[in-house]
């Protein structure tokens, strides 16, 4: 039987667009837009800490993977409503991602960028040296620059 | 040229290994990183010195190079969350009754949740309109289930957290539902009793 966090999580996987669990990309395009869906004020529960391609809930895996294994024997857990506050906040996200919505890289580098900047009260600067020690050479600062003025703009980074 | 021999290779992989990581510290140092791990940031707390900074750059060397802790207050402290309602802060919130049956379930899941950080807890949902609270036919079947003790705090439209968290699963949610039924406005506290604790008054939509 899945529990509530797991009924509500297929609901959401559903409109987020299902998730192929064998593909690396696809279980990191999952937990970035967990992630960024918490970062808007829905929090689902999962506990999220930084591992090398940023931010990342175990917990997380283990949900996605448990649906998935009900669904296969089965359980349609997407009939469960989705509350309307989640079903806005993720369709907003959707629109202002665009076709970014399916990047892995571009939603690592934000939801890393985010990390960074509500773990501590950084500015720019500090963020990009923290992102290139995390991750040496994967983001230019221009990226981050470009990272946190997107957050800006969508209020999740004052 | 001959091919290396297994020592040979398995040397050569080691200093590669032992070369990047060199270059990994150094590149930490010129940062100006602090390579912290959960010992010397409890050393920290126990000084009165605040955290918070650091604990961003928790340095994952301790655990082998693969998790940052101690980041998660961080930014738990930082997000504002909206959803569930009943632990936003807010103080009144419209949801259907599917909807708060939902978020109760949620938040009671996470009873085990560690690190504990106390703010999900539901300590009480209070039914307040319409008063005096009647329980129906159907509620009141299920509570000669519970004991005595229980079923008389909830005859009168109080579940506390010792029901919502000492009963069983499935009875809890049959007695939730008959009980949002009875009702179409709560009052919902959350957080322990204490400075800290939040009351949402929920209307019930249909």
């Amino acid at each position: 039987m899945l529990t509530a966090r797991q009924r509500l999580l297929s609901a959401v996987l559903h409109l987020t667009g299902r998730a192929n669990l064998l593909k690396f990309e696809d279980r990191l395009l999952l937990q970035k837009r967990i992630f960024l869906l918490a970062m808007t004020g829905v929090d689902l529960g999962y506990t999220f800490s930084w591992y090398l391609r940023g931010p990342y809930s175990p917990g997380l895996t283990r949900d996605a993977f448990t649906i998935d294994e009900a669904q296969k024997k089965g359980m349609n857990a997407a009939e469960m409503p989705t509350p309307h506050l989640i079903q806005t906040r993720l369709l907003d996200l959707k629109d202002a991602l665009g076709s970014k919505w399916n990047d892995p890289v571009h939603l690592e580098l934000l939801a890393s960028v985010l990390f960074l900047a509500k773990s501590s009260d950084a500015d720019e600067n500090i963020i990009g040296q923290r992102l290139s020690a995390l991750k040496p050479k994967r983001f230019s600062q221009a990226q981050v620059h470009q990272a946190l003025a997107w957050l800006t703009n969508q209020r999740l980074v004052p | 040229m001959k091919p290396p021999t297994l020592a040979r290779r398995t040397l050569q992989k080691r200093r590669r290994v032992q070369t990047v990581t060199k270059r990994r510290s150094e590149h930490l140092r010129r940062a100006q990183f602090t390579e912290i791990n959960a010992s010397s940031l409890n050393q920290l707390r126990l000084r009165g010195e605040p955290t918070g900074d650091l604990q961003a750059v928790a340095w994952e060397l301790a655990t082998g190079g693969e998790v940052v802790y101690q980041t998660r207050h961080a930014v738990s402290a930082a997000l504002t969350a909206t959803f569930p309602a009943v632990l936003s802060g807010a103080v009144e919130a419209s949801l259907t009754r599917e909807e708060l049956t939902l978020e109760t379930g949620l938040v009671l899941e996470r009873r085990g949740e560690m690190p504990a950080t106390g703010t999900a807890f539901l300590y009480s949902i209070r039914a307040i309109a319409p008063a005096p609270f009647a329980p129906s036919t159907r509620l009141e079947a299920l509570l000669r289930g519970v004991p005595a003790d229980f079923a008389a705090h909830i005859r009168i439209g109080y579940l506390l957290h010792e029901h919502l968290y000492k009963l069983d699963e499935v009875r809890l949610q049959g007695i939730l539902e008959a009980f949002l039924a009875a009702t179409d406005v709560v009052e919902v506290k959350a957080r322990r009793a204490g400075a800290d604790q939040v009351t949402t008054r929920v209307n019930l939509r249909a």
